[in-house]
């Protein structure tokens, strides 16, 4: 039992930071990327640390998308009911189009993060935070996390067909959007 | 053509598969804390919080220790040494030879029915 759980300590330790950065680019919040981490490693541990190690990658994967997904879900919640409220307080209120707006905002980095990552890094996270979340998971799983296409299926839960589209797709968009902006 | 088209994209991968992987290296001391501090938490509540049988079973825990009960007075019934036994036929007889109004021993179902009663409307 305890070499299963040093295994699964040794699998955490060597994906906890591409996790992390997957959440931020997929939420542009450093908070809200945390917690979903820790979700995610807490499901996988709970739920799936008797199968086996193999699996392990592609199954953690597929709980951070869930987790990211109920982000959003969450998030559009919020943004309805903030709307309704606004709207409600003072429909007149001049003020409103920016508090809506800044509600909104949920993809900028903190100046301090901009400031040590730099230019690069920052366009690169722009462009993929600006893709179609789909593209955007089919890119990094298959780019970044090296997972093949049927693992991609697996972690984002479609067709390796789709995963095929969604990963054409996101080069092509990446390249229109990072262009001469990129080295 | 098609060979430098494939070359380029394959290029164009790999320099944002390095980028994305320096700025993993490249985090801060405090998010690299928080994400050790995250998986020590996983492993520790992860593995603490096995889901017990009975509650797969739809067996209520209430219903379970009063089952456990029942199975140990049941045990203790039937391993009951003499000397116990003939306590409490004593204790039986002492009962019926009492002076006490051998009614209040028919009330009692009707006290124990009363007080659970209360316990349920209170």
């Amino acid at each position: 039992m305890e070499q299963h759980i040093d295994a699964m300590d040794r699998f955490l330790a060597s994906v906890e930071r591409r996790a992390f950065c997957v959440a931020r680019i997929a939420t542009g919040d450093r908070e809200e990327a945390l917690d979903i981490v820790q979700e995610a490693m807490l499901n996988l541990v709970r739920k799936y640390r008797l199968r086996p190690q193999e699996e392990w990658r592609a199954l953690f994967y597929r709980i951070l998308q869930s987790r990211i997904r109920d982000w959003r879900r969450r998030i559009r919640v919020r943004k309805r009911f903030m709307t309704w409220l606004n709207l409600w307080r003072d429909p007149e209120d001049p003020e409103r189009e920016g508090k809506l707006e800044a509600s909104e905002k949920a993809d900028g980095l903190d100046p301090e993060q901009e400031a040590a990552q730099g230019e690069t890094h920052r366009v690169l996270e722009e462009a993929l935070h600006a893709l179609p979340k789909r593209q955007q998971q089919a890119f990094l799983l298959r780019t970044w996390e090296g997972l093949d296409t049927q693992e991609t299926a697996l972690a984002m839960g479609c067709s390796e067909g789709s995963v095929k589209t969604h990963y054409s797709r996101a080069i092509h968009a990446l390249r229109e959007m990072l262009d001469s902006r990129w080295p | 053509m098609a060979v430098d088209v494939q070359e380029k994209e394959e290029r164009f991968v790999k320099g944002i598969r390095a980028a994305l992987e320096r700025n993993a290296q490249a985090l801060d001391r405090d998010t690299i804390r928080r994400l050790k501090q995250a998986r020590r938490n996983a492993l520790v509540e992860g593995t603490l919080m096995t889901p017990r049988p009975w509650r797969w079973m739809g067996i209520p825990a209430a219903g379970l220790a009063g089952l456990a009960v029942a199975v140990v007075a049941l045990l203790m019934h039937f391993d009951r040494p003499p000397a116990f036994q003939a306590t409490h036929q004593i204790e039986a007889l002492e009962i019926l030879t009492s002076r006490d109004d051998l009614d209040l021993y028919g009330d009692m179902e009707f006290y124990v029915w009363l007080s659970e009663d209360e316990g349920h409307a209170g």
